[in-house]
């Protein structure tokens, strides 16, 4: 009997182990958009990397990074739009957005001309769409990349759209401050897309209206 | 203690002055020995004004292959008989073939370098003189050697780019692979270059390394000099040969002075090639989601892992 129980704890032990070591991704997206295929998909401790690619080379990157205490959607958008700009990236428009689950994230569509391609005779094959969306939380900093030649930027439209439906950010606490920070300023010189298109509510907090609101334990959950 | 203390201020004050006469002496001795420094003043004008070979193309206007290579046609012409012939050849056609010295328009040049040496050159003016006579003006020789690792989006489309480059400057390509681009350069456009490659992409290490051969350049020089009288005189000496053992003794000497030359004239043609072009190893690294882009040296440096490469896979 009591070697039926010590083997119990010790499942149990194991068990809080590895839920304590892989932790809860910091996103999930069950349905890709179709076209896509996965090369990469990783999980450690919360920090979660999923990497799609489509035949015609256009690729999606949903990354995670933690997050620091006093970092905001506004503070972080800026800063990623300033250092991007620095490289060459050409901000288009800036779109207010929500995920599947009620975080609210800002959208950022970019043109971009890699480096050495201006030299280049061909240089207009070479101009790329890079669209950003950053989703932060008091935990993490969630960006869904999706990049590719700047003729398919039409043909893959519909991918963030469906993927915006899709996916599920984890990471904001009961009464969270970080996570109602609100929207960063429009940068300048950059077309705002209209807010009705993409109303955006603060986030549900856990154990109130919505059951499956971010911060709550089945926050994967099916989204109303 | 009173009479004491009077004996001893005067030895105290001869204890004072003698250092101010040797020093007074010394300084006698300095005045008179101004003429020593005007001496050195006089070697060092007369010495030939050190030419820098610059690869910044500050100064364009100077050819600067010109000034590392060696005149060969004479080197190349038959050794006998002719050598004077060759040597007066070599004096016309170095004055021709000179680069232009930098005179005002309708001044000689030998006056203008009388000019400079003496300091008066207009403000502006190269202060370097380019004298006549390229025998005399050893300069600065400096072999360039410079390397760069250029993190690229598109490696095919940046080697066509690198590998065109020597066409649009006057170089060639010394030998490629996969990744590696060895090219060389003339001196002067190593740098316009170097500016023109960093476009290509996120430069990722730049090296430079300038070796001075200027005493192994003016050392061959002397040599090949002083060897090539030697060969005249053998040459006159082999024609007054009156036995046959006579011209055989001096046909080896010539033979043996013939062979020193030619290794020196080798040595030098080799030197003025690195001299006139340099060497430039371009690397180029194609860019993909593990390359970080640095933007910033602050503390939150996640930004540098996005963008569209991170949607890449290569």
């Amino acid at each position: 009997m009591s070697s039926v129980k010590y083997k119990l704890s010790f499942l149990g032990l194991a068990t809080l182990t590895l839920l304590a070591t892989t932790g809860c991704a910091s996103f999930k997206l069950k349905n890709p958009p179709p076209g896509l295929i996965e090369v990469s998909s990783s999980q450690w401790r919360g920090s979660a990397d999923l990497r799609m690619k489509a035949p015609d080379n256009v690729g999606l990157n949903i990354t995670t990074f933690a997050n620091h205490r006093g970092g905001t959607l506004p503070l972080w958008a800026n800063d990623m739009v300033k250092k991007l700009a620095a490289r060459g990236y050409t901000l288009e428009s800036q779109t207010p957005v929500k995920s599947a689950n009620g975080v609210a994230g800002t959208r950022f569509d970019f043109s971009y001309t890699p480096l050495g391609a201006k030299v280049d005779p061909v240089a207009e094959a070479n101009e790329k769409f890079y669209t950003a969306i950053l989703f932060v939380t008091d935990d993490w900093k969630v960006v869904v990349q999706l990049a590719g030649s700047e003729s398919l930027k039409a043909a893959h439209a519909g991918d963030i759209e469906r993927i915006l439906k899709e996916i599920r950010i984890r990471g904001c606490k009961v009464g969270s401050k970080v996570c109602k920070a609100g929207q960063p300023a429009p940068a300048i010189g950059v077309v705002v897309a209209a807010a009705a298109e993409a109303p955006v509510d603060p986030p549900v907090e856990a154990g109130k209206t919505k059951p499956d609101g971010p911060g709550t334990d089945d926050e994967f959950a099916p989204a109303p | 203690m009173t009479n004491q203390q009077a004996l001893a201020s005067p030895r105290r004050w001869i204890k004072r002055l003698i250092p101010a006469v040797l020093l007074l002496n010394l300084g006698c001795a300095n005045i008179g020995g101004s003429a020593s420094y005007a001496d050195y003043a006089r070697t060092a004008d007369a010495l030939p004004a050190a030419q820098t070979v610059s690869i910044t193309g500050a100064d364009r206007p100077y050819d600067y292959r010109a000034d590392g290579e060696y005149d060969f046609a004479s080197d190349l012409a038959e050794d006998s008989k002719t050598s004077a012939a060759d040597a007066a050849l070599f004096g016309s056609r170095a004055q021709a073939e000179a680069p232009p010295a930098r005179t005002k328009p309708g001044e000689p040049s030998t006056k203008a370098i009388a000019d400079e040496q003496r300091g008066k050159a207009e403000p502006g003016e190269p202060a370097i003189a380019k004298p006549d006579n390229p025998s005399l003006d050893h300069g600065r020789q400096i072999i360039y050697v410079a390397g760069m690792q250029i993190s690229v989006y598109n490696r095919e489309s940046a080697m066509a780019t690198v590998e065109a480059l020597p066409d649009k400057l006057g170089g060639w390509i010394h030998m490629r692979n996969e990744n590696q681009v060895v090219l060389r350069l003339p001196a002067h456009r190593l740098k316009p270059a170097m500016a023109q490659l960093s476009t290509l992409g996120v430069v990722e290490a730049r090296t430079l390394q300038a070796q001075d051969v200027t005493a192994e350049y003016v050392d061959l020089e002397s040599r090949i000099k002083v060897m090539r009288e030697t060969q005249t005189q053998l040459l006159e000496l082999l024609g007054k040969a009156k036995t046959v053992e006579e011209a055989l003794h001096v046909r080896k000497a010539l033979d043996q002075v013939t062979m020193e030359l030619e290794v020196a004239l080798g040595r030098m043609r080799q030197l003025s090639d690195l001299i006139a072009y340099s060497t430039l190893t371009v690397t180029l690294v194609e860019r993909g989601p593990q390359d970080n882009i640095p933007t910033s040296n602050d503390p939150f440096r996640w930004v540098d892992s996005l963008g569209v490469e991170a949607t890449e896979w290569r």
